[in-house]
């Protein structure tokens, strides 16, 4: 799968919210979306889903343009995490991942074996296997975040979109997500994500595209990423650049506060 | 899985017992053979027919808006049918075409007018967002309403009281037009119905959010507006027949909720059976209720019945409610 966005623009109440983005998801790639909140990186996310209008601008996905095709299609590509869940009234963890397989049912053909093969698999690579007859309502929010990845991963797209999969999770939780996206990237899946923690791009070797007030402000190996003094013009925060001896993952940045 | 065998069983028992049951139940100086055929058993239909239209799209009302508390009447479909049906009480068109009174087929006129005024406006607003169309149809809802007080105001006596009657909802029908005037609303709300267990799986879907149903490959905007006219269709059918019959369209979903959980497939043939059981009970009550407490030959409509065991219902589930209870 590839996905190449051509000037997007998106507007929300008469406000350009994301201004002439382009970009190139290429098959496998890993894209954290960065920026201060209120950059577009959410609307850019949904627009690339086709879920918004444009304003401007076109997203084609394997060369076509993404107003041709219908969302059944677009979801047996590209899976969706959402920020936040709006409701989900009494549901079992299965019946929630079930719902990752609608794109390659239909709304009457009955499930049968591929569908349940896809969706225990998502359970164990969620580690919920033991929670799946538990309501929704009775996990705690690292577990209920893992449910709605599973469903994603259930779809089996071979794009997965998330935002800001790890925010308001514990360091456990944080952790086994982590890995988590690394597995689906080793098995050659393109992730695009959106992030607070910039050092979670460092992590996942990604590429960076740094939005700031609509506009692409940044985009290229996080290595180039990380220099205090153009993070500075993107954030409007002071970050201090440190290098890890430990192999494999070389630097972090680190907020720096000024005191007094 | 078991308990929801069990409860799908019971339910079958309960509503073979009321289709044979409910029937028998009554005084009155005729022979029961004649009362049965001309009286009883045309209602019995009605009531089961009623029933089920209302808590099914009760059901899908509460997945489109995602609130449990949402009720098939909330976006004024009932309004709509009210106002007409005050409109041809107060200028007295009267007349029969086939089976189906004026009066009925105004009613049906008007609920449908206002489905599609509601939809026009929740259009215009772009996107047909869940939150357009409730606010939308409530606003409608509320305009019926204020006109039809106003109606009520500058209507003599006998014309304010029938139009009063007819908005406490009942399921009295009489006979050989009572059996061909439900033939229509039948085919409604089995076409209604049918769409509703079409739709299941997208119901599932809205209840995760809009954008997380999108993301799933659900069409949502067709999706919701499949929903609505499904259930409002049914509604209007249902209403224009028997006037607003208040709290099936919620009691019953939550009572299926509870016993076969929120998946949308299972609910559908939970709220058809609950309904089909809940409205004829209510109804066989309301009709004896005055003569087992004073012996009295005065029968209650449905409607005041269910209004008052509604409002006691979600008294009660406030009062009961534990933390952990997903329902309410």
């Amino acid at each position: 799968m590839y996905l190449e966005a051509e000037n997007v623009c998106v507007e929300r109440a008469g406000r350009r919210v994301v201004d002439g983005v382009s970009l190139r998801l290429e098959p496998g790639q890993c894209l954290a979306v960065v920026g201060p909140n209120g950059a577009g990186k959410t609307t850019l996310m949904q627009a690339l889903l086709g879920l918004l209008p444009l304003a401007d601008g076109v997203v084609r996905l394997n060369g076509e343009a993404m107003g041709h095709l219908s969302r059944r299609q677009i979801a047996r590509r590209m899976a969706y995490l959402p920020q936040n869940y709006e409701g989900y009234l009494g549901f079992r963890v299965r019946a929630v991942v079930e719902t990752g397989r609608y794109a390659h049912r239909g709304a009457v053909q009955p499930w049968d074996e591929t569908d349940s093969e896809a969706i225990d698999q998502a359970l164990a690579q969620c580690g919920l296997l033991c929670l799946q007859d538990r309501t929704v309502e009775a996990l705690s929010g690292g577990e209920r975040q893992k449910v709605w990845l599973a469903a994603a991963l259930a779809q089996q797209t071979p794009a997965l979109f998330l935002d800001e999969p790890t925010s308001a999770l514990d360091p456990k939780h944080q952790a086994e997500l982590i890995e988590l996206i690394q597995t689906q990237l080793g098995t050659g899946k393109t992730v695009m994500l959106i992030c607070h923690d910039l050092n979670l791009a460092a992590m996942l070797d990604c590429r960076v595209l740094a939005l700031r007030e609509g506009c692409k402000a940044f985009e290229g190996p996080v290595g180039q990423f990380f220099d205090p003094s153009l993070l500075r013009d993107i954030f409007e925060a002071d970050f201090e650049l440190m290098h890890l001896a430990s192999p494999g993952q070389q630097m972090r940045v680190h907020l720096r506060v000024q005191r007094g | 899985m078991k308990r929801t065998r069990t409860s799908l069983a019971v339910l079958v028992v309960l509503l073979l017992a009321t289709v044979a049951l409910t029937p028998l139940v009554g005084s009155s100086g005729a022979s029961l053979e004649e009362v049965y055929w001309t009286i009883r058993a045309p209602r019995l239909a009605m009531a089961m027919l009623a029933g089920a239209a209302l808590s099914l799209s009760g059901m899908v009302f509460q997945a489109v808006f995602r609130n449990p508390l949402a009720s098939p009447f909330t976006l004024g479909v009932a309004g709509g049918a009210s106002l007409a049906s005050a409109i041809a009480i107060r200028l007295h068109i009267v007349g029969v075409w086939w089976a189906i009174s004026a009066r009925a087929g105004l009613a049906f006129v008007g609920a449908m007018a206002t489905v599609l005024l509601v939809y026009a406006i929740a259009r215009a607003r772009r996107g047909f967002a869940s939150s357009t169309l409730l606010l939308a149809g409530v606003s409608i809802g509320f305009v019926c309403s204020a006109v039809i007080v106003l109606i009520q105001y500058l209507s003599r006596e006998h014309e304010a009281t029938a139009i009063i009657r007819w908005l406490m909802g009942s399921v009295e029908v009489v006979g050989r037009r009572g059996w061909l005037a439900m033939i229509p609303v039948s085919v409604l709300v089995v076409m209604g119905a049918g769409l509703c267990w079409y739709l299941r799986r997208g119901l599932d879907l809205l209840m995760m959010g809009d954008l997380a149903a999108a993301g799933r490959g659900l069409n949502v905007t067709w999706t919701r507006a499949a929903a609505y006219f499904a259930a409002s269709t049914m509604t209007g059918a249902v209403v224009a027949l028997c006037g607003p019959i208040a709290f099936v369209g919620l009691v019953v979903p939550h009572i299926m909720r509870f016993l076969l959980g929120p998946g949308h497939g299972l609910l559908a043939i939970g709220c058809l059976l609950g309904g089909m059981i809940f409205l004829p009970t209510c109804d066989m009550v309301a009709r004896n209720l005055m003569y087992w407490l004073a012996g009295s030959n005065l029968q209650l409509p449905v409607g005041v019945l269910t209004s008052l065991l509604g409002g006691l219902f979600f008294l009660g589930l406030l009062l009961r409610r534990r933390e952990e209870s997903p329902i309410l």
